[in-house]
């Protein structure tokens, strides 16, 4: 451990969502659910899986909130994991998710998780939380910068130092 | 004008407070009552079903006078509401506001520890609102209103709450209210030009499909649910002098002190939006219904005219960039104000209550009031503005910030406090007229 590490603030304190569902630290969060897969269901995910791949990228960055979002099967592909780590609380944004990414979260999970009702079922929240295991550890580096935060502070970075190549040329 | 489709809403069924404006001048009460006696409460249930208005036929001019009645869940318990109609209310609804306070930023002062009595107790059944054009328009609404609840002795009235609107026609704060009520799809009237978007009817009213394209969440049996829909009730007491000394602290001139206020707002004190008044007051613009909403954001992504902190653009973002969809999260709001205004120029407290009576009105208290208090009103996450607060209303403990973007550097503002104090609240639930007879005989 550095000097410098060792003389920051103290621990951050990791608690649980406010609405209960998962792990909270600053302004961060974690959420894991843990779905029974349909028989062939793994297969027909890997088929779609450079699809699902690609449309991610255009389906997080209109939620805007997801740092990182993986999906695995286990158990010799009769369930599967999807854990996800995001910015603020669980329950608030659900309804602006399913609303935009409907067709992605349909791609994924429908035909391959047992019960999913899919994405623009009114009850898609509540059938979700049912699925939730909750992390008994959970590190999170920065819980302090949002997505929309370490975007930010690249930004910045990047102009400052282009600032500085400008003054130094 | 932006024209509705004719109407499928049945509005002989929804109560009048959802649809209709209040009048202008308006007063009013709201008469807060405890059902002690289960056969009471059914009774009153009964009459208030053939007193009550509805929205029929309500882009017509104001009726003089208009009843209305909400019930919390406590309420629905104390008419022994089967439990199996019950259980199907959202969940939210079911703990009442005073459970959510933290989730909305009711703390510290604005702690439900410190709400006035009856509210937040579990005391307030039944709501029953007032709002009339005048005194006498009043005084014939009163009569009803006690009509519905006279020889009731199982009845105990627990509390009254006044308000009237302030003789300038603005609020506490001296800002013009009442702007921006969203369009709504089907409900016949043709409403002032905005920002374009048209919502549809079941973001509003229980039993008709929502943004989302699917019903919302109802209420069972049917009968109960449908029509209906939910109200965020607030006594909010507002802090002007200190907001006044905030302004006059953080200005070189009067000119300054405007500005400023109106970037806190996003809107002058005559209603201009600062959107297309950038740089002084237009009193005319303000008094303009055709055009004192029809804007958008989308000239102004960096905030350089109208902050993204601004109360406003907080409240309804627009098409600005944002994280999350502004479809899901619009509210109707029929707030009112309580209160002697304080005289201009005053800087001083002068320890009389007074505020705003918040009124939402809408068909998901989570994602619309819920969502909106914690994620866009105590929370800057979503527009880039980490975890600035609303300057106006957030829960802010004189540490707060507010960012002004402008060239060459943005200036921030520091040391904000907290200008609007939670003194009470409740969530209702407001039933169709059908509703309120099957709550008469809700065993049948």
């Amino acid at each position: 451990m550095t000097a410098q590490s060792s003389a920051r603030s103290a621990t951050p304190t990791v608690t649980r969502q406010p609405d209960g569902l998962g792990k909270r630290v600053g302004e961060v969060a974690e959420i894991t659910v843990l779905f029974d897969a349909k028989p062939g269901g793994a297969e027909r995910f890997r088929q779609n899986a450079a699809k699902i791949q690609d449309d991610a990228w255009h389906y997080e960055k209109l939620v805007g909130t997801v740092h990182d979002f993986r999906v695995a099967f286990i158990n010799n592909d009769t369930q599967v994991i999807g854990a996800v780590t995001y910015d603020g609380d669980f329950k608030p944004y659900m309804a602006d998710i399913f609303a935009n990414a409907a067709p992605w979260f349909d791609e994924m999970f429908e035909g391959v998780a047992e019960g999913y009702p899919g994405a623009t079922d009114p009850h898609i929240v509540d059938w979700l939380a049912t699925k939730i295991v909750e992390a008994d550890m959970w590190y999170a580096s920065n819980p302090t910068m949002t997505v929309e935060d370490t975007a930010k502070a690249q930004k910045v970075t990047q102009a400052f130092n282009a600032l500085l190549d400008t003054a130094s040329s | 004008m932006t024209a509705t489709e004719a109407p499928p809403l049945q509005l002989d069924e929804i109560q009048g407070i959802v649809l209709r404006n209040r009048p202008s001048p308006y007063v009013g009460t709201y008469i807060l009552l405890r059902v002690d006696d289960p056969g009471a409460g059914r009774q009153l249930m009964g009459r208030l079903a053939e007193l009550v208005d509805s929205a029929a036929n309500w882009w017509q001019p104001d009726l003089p006078a208009l009843l209305n009645v909400g019930l919390t869940y406590r309420g629905l318990e104390a008419l022994q509401v089967p439990p199996a109609a019950l259980n199907t209310f959202p969940e939210e609804y079911r703990q009442g506001m005073a459970a959510r306070a933290e989730f909305i930023g009711d703390t510290g002062e604005s702690a439900p520890a410190r709400w006035e009595p009856p509210f937040g107790t579990g005391q307030v059944h039944v709501v029953l609102s007032l709002l009339a054009a005048d005194q006498e328009s009043l005084a014939v609404v009163l009569e009803r209103a006690r009509k519905a609840h006279a020889q009731l002795p199982g009845l105990q009235f627990v509390h009254r709450q006044d308000f009237y609107q302030l003789s300038t026609g603005r609020t506490s704060f001296g800002y013009k209210d009442g702007i921006g009520n969203p369009t709504i799809e089907g409900s016949g009237a043709e409403s002032p030009p905005g920002d374009g978007s048209v919502l549809k009817a079941g973001e509003f009213v229980l039993g008709y499909p929502d943004e989302t394209g699917n019903l919302p969440p109802m209420p069972q049996p049917a009968e109960l649910g449908r029509n209906g829909t939910f109200v965020a009730w607030r006594k909010l007491h507002t802090r002007v002098a200190a907001f006044r000394r905030y302004l006059h602290d953080n200005s070189g001139s009067p000119e300054e002190e405007s500005l400023l206020a109106a970037k806190i707002v996003g809107r002058w004190q005559s209603g201009a939006p600062l959107i297309l008044a950038p740089e002084h007051d237009d009193p005319a613009l303000g008094a303009d219904d055709q055009r004192n909403n029809d804007f958008r954001y989308e000239s102004d992504p960096r905030g350089a005219i109208c902050p993204h902190g601004a109360h406003a653009r907080r409240a309804n973002p627009r098409d600005s960039e944002i994280i999350g969809d502004v479809r899901l999260h619009h509210m109707i709001r029929r707030g009112t104000n309580y209160g002697p205004p304080l005289p201009a120029g005053i800087l001083d407290d002068d320890g009389a209550d007074r505020g705003i009576v918040f009124v939402f009105i809408g068909s998901h208290l989570d994602r619309q009031f819920e969502f909106v208090k914690s994620q866009w009103l105590n929370e800057g996450n979503f527009t880039g503005l980490d975890q600035e607060k609303d300057l106006l209303t957030g829960d802010n403990d004189g540490s707060g910030i507010f960012t002004i973007p402008q060239h060459p550097i943005r200036r921030r503002l520091h040391g904000v406090e907290r200008f609007v104090t939670t003194r009470g609240g409740e969530y209702f639930f407001l039933p169709s007229l059908s509703a309120l007879r099957w709550l008469a005989n809700p065993d049948a």
